[in-house]
């Protein structure tokens, strides 16, 4: 690996656009790898803070931003001009926040309650059945919700997101954070459902 | 995720949207495409540094420069302030070795040399095989503990995203999961750990081969207690079941 080769000087002042325009129209080009990693080490201190939101551990944030630039290095071929480059890099650090994240919720999250759990083993039939009852809580939350509860409650639950990471990203400045959003979000949810059930 | 709802790639572009443009309507009463918004802002513009964040360290240690990477494994990241240079490790192996090399050194050397031809020769003419795969150590009292048995691989969707959901029966005692992954000449061409889970899912990237070809790789699951692999799957084909 090439550990402390910094990026060619003519590269390092290099707007985005033209670095974009290298890596598209020279693919595979050592000048397309190289604008590659001029334009990834601009955002090293981006995906670092997104992958610590989620691990809220510096190391293991560390070892996940690696991961992040690695994927992103070896996927430069599927990069495409008609995407920021931001997003693309984003993309890629998203699923890797998932992907580490998808383990028995029982394991990471003290607040859920054990009760209402599927079996922590899971398996595909039952990730299908998740995928469908994603669906089903996006239409009970847009009806039940106003806008804000509506975007915590989907940052906890589908981007699995930590509450004060949700705070941060909503904006919160009350003491309580997310917390009571979320809190409250839940009640009405509960409420919600108990109608629908005593109704059928 | 629901019909028209956009991309990632179609959310960063919300900005240049008309007025009128349908997908800002969308935007506007949908909660999946709000939050995803959301993240990406918060992604490219940090309104703040998380309390036990250090984006200043991140910058030093984060490796970007790729080029003369080897084809498999993850890199380990650029060194940590403080600590030794690799140069200076290599100079000092370097220096060592030319020091070995000196003629008064040389009758001692041969003499080691063929001393450990001698010895260790004939054990590893003896067991050829063994040195190409783990060994496992006992795994217990009952026969099956040493073989953890596979499910199909899975296919998925990810933002946008093919996957592939790996998943095996747990097996008692096992600490940790380590899948392997090996192209059609039975070499290893990646490994990745799953810790105690038995679920693993696999984004379009995460291997070093085109996606279309994972169908030709095998994977094969070792569970380890300790430092010991104690139990393995069968070397099974990742090729996904017809729907």
């Amino acid at each position: 690996m090439n550990e402390g080769s910094p990026p060619a000087a003519e590269d390092r002042d290099r707007p985005e656009r033209d670095l974009i325009h290298v890596i598209v129209t020279r693919s595979g080009s050592d000048d397309a790898e190289r604008a590659c990693s001029t334009l990834l080490g601009r955002y090293r201190e981006r995906v670092y803070l997104w992958c610590y939101r989620y691990t809220q551990n510096h190391d293991r944030a560390l070892d996940l931003a690696q991961e992040v630039l690695l994927n992103a290095y070896r996927s430069l071929g599927t990069y495409e001009d008609r995407s920021r480059f931001g997003a693309w890099l984003f993309t890629i650090a998203r699923n890797r926040c998932l992907s580490d994240l998808r383990r028995p919720a029982l394991l990471i999250d003290d607040e859920v309650d054990p009760n209402g759990l599927p079996n922590p083993q899971g398996n595909p039939h039952q990730m299908l059945v998740e995928k469908k009852s994603e669906a089903e809580l996006l239409d009970l939350i847009e009806e039940h919700l106003d806008p804000l509860e509506r975007r915590a409650l989907w940052l906890r639950c589908i981007e699995r997101m930590p509450v004060d990471a949700i705070t941060s990203l909503l904006m919160i400045e009350e003491a309580s954070g997310a917390r009571a959003l979320l809190q409250r979000a839940r009640r009405k949810l509960r409420a919600a459902l108990q109608r629908e059930g005593d109704g059928a | 995720m629901r019909k028209g709802c956009l991309s990632i790639e179609e959310l960063a572009a919300a900005a240049s949207w008309a007025p009128g443009d349908p997908r800002r309507r969308h935007l506007d009463g949908c909660t999946r495409c709000q939050s995803l918004l959301l993240c990406l802002d918060g992604f490219l513009s940090p309104a703040d540094t998380p309390p036990g964040s250090d984006p200043v360290a991140a910058r030093d240690c984060l490796v970007t420069d790729f080029r003369d990477e080897k084809p498999i494994g993850i890199p380990t990241r650029r060194h940590m302030p403080g600590t030794p240079q690799r140069d200076g490790k290599r100079g000092h192996a370097r220096g060592l070795l030319l020091s070995l090399l000196r003629p008064a050194w040389r009758p001692i050397l041969a003499l080691a040399v063929l001393l450990v031809v001698v010895i260790e020769l004939p054990r590893m003419l003896e067991r050829p095989a063994e040195r190409a795969r783990i060994v496992l150590r006992d795994g217990g009292d009952q026969p099956d503990a040493r073989t953890i048995r596979t499910r199909p691989p899975f296919s998925g969707d990810e933002a946008g995203s093919s996957t592939v959901i790996l998943s095996w029966h747990p097996v008692a005692g096992i600490e940790s999961y380590r899948v392997a992954f090996f192209n059609t000449d039975f070499q290893e061409i990646a490994w990745r750990q799953a810790g105690a889970d038995t679920v693993m899912t696999l984004l379009h990237f995460d291997l070093p081969v085109p996606f279309e070809q994972w169908g030709h790789l095998f994977w094969q699951v070792t569970g380890w207690r300790g430092q010991d692999p104690v139990a393995q799957s069968n070397m099974t084909t990742l090729d996904l079941p017809e729907e």
